[in-house]
Formats: C-alpha cells, structure tokens, sequence
C-alpha cells in the first residue's frame, strides 16, 4: 500500500506525503520516479499538508528527485510546508530542491501550466451571464441562498464528489462546448425539497430530472444575456441528466474548462463550462 | 363568472419537476382538474380525446422546450384547430429571448412565464388570462 496519495496528470502529478517521512517513504519515492522518469509530466508537487515529520534520509532523495526530472524537462515544487518544516528545508539547503510554493496554483504558475487561462474577456463576457443565471435559477426557483465563488479553471485530474448532473451542450457563433450542473446528493436533495416542497432521502428516477430543469433555466438565462446583447447565436438545447457514485464530467470540447463553485447551506455544488472558440 | 375550479387545465413539459411545480401552484390557487403531459405530442393526443369526450381543455400550460413537439407548436396547431382556437395558452419557459416572446406573440400566446420564476409572477400571469378569457363568463 502506498504512503503517498497520488494524483497523477497530465499535465502535472501532485503526490501527498504522509505526515513521517521517513526512510520508508524515501524509498517509495524513488521508486516512483523511475517509472515517471519513462513519461514524465510536466510537473511534479509534493504536497506537504499532512507532514510534520522530515527525516534527513529523504535530503538526498529529494535532490535526486529534483535532478532526474529537471534532466527530462519536467518541474518539481512544493506546497503546504508549515512554517516549522519551512525553516528546517531552508536550513538544510535543499530549498531550491523542494521549490517551496504558497499554493498549486503558484506551483502551476511557475512550471508554465497557466498559460491555458482563458482571456479577461471571456471570463467576463461568457461566464457573468451563467453566474448570474446560477444564483436567479437557485434563489428565485429553489428559494435557496447561495454564495458563488469566483470561476476558475478546472485542473486536469481535478475530482469533485457529486451524486447527479446535468449536461447540456452549447453550439453558437463563437464558442463550442458543453455546460455542466454537478451535485452532490446532500445539496441537490435539499435544493430540491425547497423547490417542490418534497423531502427525498435518495435522488430518484422521480426526482433526478429537477438537476436538468435547473440547467435548462440557467442555460436559458444566459443564453438570452449572451444573443441579445452579445450576438453570440447560442442555439436551443436539451439537457440530459447522469446519476450515480463516483460520477465524472468530462467534457469532450478541446478548449478550456471553467469551475464556478457555488455554495449552499447544504454544501458546495458546482457549474463546469467548457467551451473552444469556433 | 367562471372560478379556477371549472376549468380543465392540461399541463405539459417534458421535467416532472417542473409539471410537479406548476400542478402544486395551480392547486393553490383552488384548480381541481389537472391533465399532465411530458411533451407536445402526447399533449395534442390529449386535447383531441379529451374535445371528442365533450370536455374539452379549457386551459393550456406548456413548457416551449420539449423534445417532440415544442410548445410553440402546440400553440399554432391550437390556434389552427376548430375546438381549440381559443383555448388559453400560458407558455411556462427558460426561452427569455425577444426573439422567441415575439415569435410567441405573433402564434397568438396569451401571456408568457419565464423561467425561473416566483409563485407571485405566475399567478399574477394566470390571473390575467384568467380575466380575459373567462372575467366575462
């Protein structure tokens, strides 16, 4: 059994240390990396959330790790150290080694990865409307608050635990893709016994179609935004609804695809666009 | 003059959460008789049986965005149809483009709901069918 739990790309694998890192994971480490040096991705994060433990065994191993990937074009970097381990890398000298990064989007960032982001204009002209849409359809509709945060790219091996979505497919002028409604069963239970004033313990054949009606209304919404005002041409679609455990979106356009959280009393649920221009 | 309760209403969209929704309103509002329809088709074979049973729809809900026959064409085959020419039509939908309101107007639709929307804003809307086609009654 591993020590580490990995996420592995592409573009880039983030692998979680455990909170000793001793000689025994020292030698997983290196293990791993002979078979990543075969296809390497283009970065390699430690993430160093659990540790408070590093053992001066794993030094010389992170050197190695450094070198052997830096030598097949691949990045290393690190994130999450306290403040404790922090000054034990500086003072050991192998903070250039680990490359000590505030946040995965910072490790990303240096290893070239953000060049992906979608333009200003497009965050704000094609994201505003579905943003609006998101929080008129949950409030008015389903008479539930909600918080939005703010969208940002989807990262390649990025997971989110939902339950139910609804997926619709977007065809206009200037953009291609597909637009996603992602819920876990928690908060789509309870945005639906607020909308139909029913209270379900499981989502159902009978009930799972409220996550494509609530889609269709933000698509609606946003769509009228976006070809009244903007001449976008986006065309009439129908909405088609998955359910079960472990559920992923994977969007199938080549273009970019774009995270806007929205929170809820009853937890996070999210709106995935992805979209290529035409 | 006419209530909500002697009229017949036939409810159509393709979402059980939304017929769900819009059935729970109408019956707040005291409408006992209520036909559900998950599409245009099945909505049209419905105002035909129900017209040659001597109790034709008084009332039509309609969703636009179905996947057989849409709700706007629902509404032009009643406005072309002897028994149905005068039936009220509430289009209940997401299509908020002036476009497709104008498109609804000109087929003769008697108001217009768009979604999402409150309790308030569809019986504001229903009502005011309401007094039109039935005040006079």
């Amino acid at each position: 059994m591993s020590l580490f739990q990995i996420q592995e790309g592409p573009p880039f694998t983030v692998l979680k240390c455990p909170a000793h890192f001793d000689a025994s994971a020292t030698h997983e480490l290196l293990e791993r990396l002979k078979d990543w040096l075969r296809h390497p991705v283009k970065l390699y994060v430690l993430d160093f959330t659990e540790v408070t433990q590093l053992d001066l065994v794993a030094y010389r191993a992170f050197t190695l790790f450094h070198q052997a990937l830096k030598k097949h074009g691949a990045y290393t970097a690190t994130i999450n150290l306290s403040p404790a381990l922090a000054a034990q890398v500086k003072a050991g000298g192998i903070e250039s080694v680990l490359s000590p990064k505030a946040s995965l989007d910072e490790a990303l960032e240096s290893a070239g990865l953000r060049a992906e982001r979608p333009s200003a204009e497009l965050d704000l002209e094609l994201l505003t409307p579905f943003s609006q849409a998101i929080k008129n359809t949950i409030e008015i509709q389903a008479n539930t608050r909600v918080t939005l945060g703010a969208p940002r790219l989807k990262m390649s091996n990025e997971r989110f635990e939902m339950d139910v979505a609804g997926v619709i497919s977007l065809t206009s002028a200037k953009y291609n893709g597909s637009i996603a409604l992602c819920l876990p069963a928690k908060v789509f239970l309870q945005i639906y016994s607020n909308m139909v004033g029913e209270k379900h313990l499981e989502i159902t054949r009978e009930t799972e179609d409220a996550a494509g009606e609530l889609l269709n209304m933000i698509f609606g919404q946003a769509k009228a935004e976006l070809n009244n005002n903007k001449a976008y041409e986006i065309q009439r679609a129908i909405p088609t609804i998955v359910r079960g455990q472990q559920l992923h979106v994977h969007h199938l356009s080549r273009g970019v695809t774009i995270v806007i959280p929205a929170q809820t009393e009853a937890g996070e649920f999210r709106v995935e666009v992805s979209v290529e221009p035409v | 003059m006419a209530g909500y309760s002697d009229l017949r209403f036939l409810v159509v969209d393709d979402m059980l959460t939304m017929r769900k929704i819009i059935t729970q309103q109408l019956r707040n509002l005291g409408v006992t008789l209520i036909t559900e329809a998950n599409d245009g088709t099945v909505a049209w074979d419905t105002l035909e049986k129900s017209a040659s049973a001597g109790a034709p729809m008084n009332f039509i809900v309609s969703d636009w965005n179905m996947p057989e026959m849409k709700g706007i064409d629902l509404l032009k085959k009643c406005r072309a149809s002897t028994n149905y020419k005068d039936v009220a039509f509430l289009l209940v939908t997401a299509e908020a483009e002036a476009t497709q309101v104008k498109e609804a107007i000109l087929a003769g639709v008697d108001n217009y709901v768009i979604k999402p929307f409150t309790p308030q804003a569809f019986q504001e809307k229903l009502g005011a069918i309401f007094a039109k086609r039935f005040g006079a009654k």
